[in-house]
């Protein structure tokens, strides 16, 4: 399978392929995917090369753990989204950045910057940030500040509820109203 | 389940989709998803909002020379993240156990045979000759589902596992053998999606006191990083 044949097949069938040990796929998969997962990483890391270093790591992380991906659970850039996000918060705790953010707040779901390059993919990706913020311009603060304390910073909801000084109670149903709502409002994006 | 029994889990699934309980409460949590149709349906339903979140960060193109390194990295990753190599330094745990354990332990084999349900001893076709120890590995939290056995069999050492609690995506399990004060990383593994594991254990184990499974990131770590979900005393 040489890169080419491999850029015409599906995310999902690139993951059979990774499996197999087949480097390529991945090459294919870190084309198409690269530019999100390093977004993210920049946006919870917030400097280049802890970025560099949190991509690197998700892309290892597919490499060496392709079995466990489960198409019946979402698609192959939900998992590797949900990967640099969790290689992400695993390197904040370990470091003393996350202390050092601990005025976050909702910002980041509501980045209007745009990136300077203009690729097909990127429109692509741009549109459809553009939708998501859309969606989620609507959130009040308080469900937006939860939610991106949570996300981006990896505060679970006990650290959220002593950071804010509200009761727990407040923070697991800002929480829950707040996804409930960007849920609602993505409802024809996502359909 | 009754809606008195459910309710006070609701406030719970959004703070999980978002990876904001600590690990008991997540551990708790998924006891209770096991059964709950309800909390299975809502999660479903909420985490299309969670996959979309990333798209809304300002986008930037990764600089060229990452996909390189990306690259050069799962060349050079081979081994596809193995943990360190087996360090035998005592004799085997089942050696060092007295007869009068041993009977103790041959009690304690055949109640984690009926409490397991389907792991059976093993045995060659001449059983004179080979003696399979089974000893019970214990979840550490009463919530904790997941049942296991290790099965040695002449010199080899089989991990048994099911009902293991499902992984964070990229993550994976990793087996640690304590031998007195020191704690040994050993080998990693991802669970089959029926939350069932059967693995071959290191040499070391041999050795070892006790063995513990913890989730780590993959490739393992030199220390665990989050509290161990099963262990298994082994003398």
């Amino acid at each position: 399978m040489t890169r080419t044949s491999a850029a015409r097949l599906a995310d999902e069938e690139l993951m059979v392929l990774v499996q197999d040990g087949n480097s390529e796929a991945l090459e294919v998969l870190y084309e198409r995917h690269g530019g999100p997962a390093y977004s993210l990483a920049h946006r919870i890391m917030g400097e280049r090369q802890a970025a560099e270093d949190v991509t690197q790591e998700a892309f290892l992380s597919v490499w060496r753990t392709s079995a466990s991906y489960d198409a019946a659970r979402g698609s192959v850039r939900s998992w590797l989204l949900q990967i640099v996000r969790n290689r992400a918060i695993d390197a904040l705790r370990r470091s003393s950045v996350r202390g050092g953010r601990l005025d976050y707040d909702d910002d980041g779901l509501l980045e209007t910057q745009e990136a300077p390059e203009q690729t097909d993919a990127e429109v692509s990706r741009r549109e459809r940030a553009s939708h998501v913020r859309g969606a989620l311009k609507d959130l009040p603060h308080d469900q937006a500040q939860v939610l991106a304390l949570a996300y981006y910073a990896g505060f679970t909801h006990s650290e959220i509820s002593e950071l804010l000084g509200m009761p727990l109670g407040t923070v697991k149903g800002r929480m829950r109203l707040g996804l409930q709502k960007v849920r609602a409002n993505l409802g024809e994006l996502i359909s | 389940m009754s809606l008195a029994e459910h309710m006070p889990w609701e406030d719970e699934r959004a703070a999980y989709l978002l990876d904001a309980l600590d690990d008991r409460e997540r551990v708790d949590f998924e006891a209770h998803l096991a059964g709950c149709d309800r909390c299975r349906a809502e999660l479903r339903w909420l985490q299309p909002a969670v996959d979309v979140l990333p798209a809304s960060v300002e986008q930037f193109e990764p600089p060229t020379e990452l996909r390189d390194r990306i690259l050069g990295a799962i060349e050079a990753d081979g081994g596809r993240g193995k943990a360190a190599p087996a360090r035998p330094t005592k004799p085997p745990f089942w050696k060092r156990v007295s007869p009068a354990a041993l009977t103790g332990v041959a009690a304690v084999v055949a109640l984690a045979v009926g409490i397991a349900g389907g792991y059976a001893l093993r045995g060659d076709s001449d059983p004179a000759q080979t003696v399979a120890t089974t000893v019970p590995v214990e979840p550490t939290a009463p919530s904790v589902r997941a049942a296991a056995n290790i099965v040695r069999h002449d010199d080899t050492y089989t991990l048994d596992v099911s009902h293991i609690p499902d992984l964070r995506p990229g993550d994976v399990y990793q087996v640690w053998m304590r031998d007195g004060e020191q704690l040994q990383p050993s080998i990693l593994f991802v669970p089959s999606r029926d939350g069932t594991a059967k693995l071959v254990l290191p040499a070391q184990t041999g050795a070892a006191d006790e063995m513990l499974v913890t989730r780590e990131p993959s490739g393992g770590s030199q220390e665990p990083t989050s509290a161990p979900l099963v262990s298994a005393t082994l003398q």
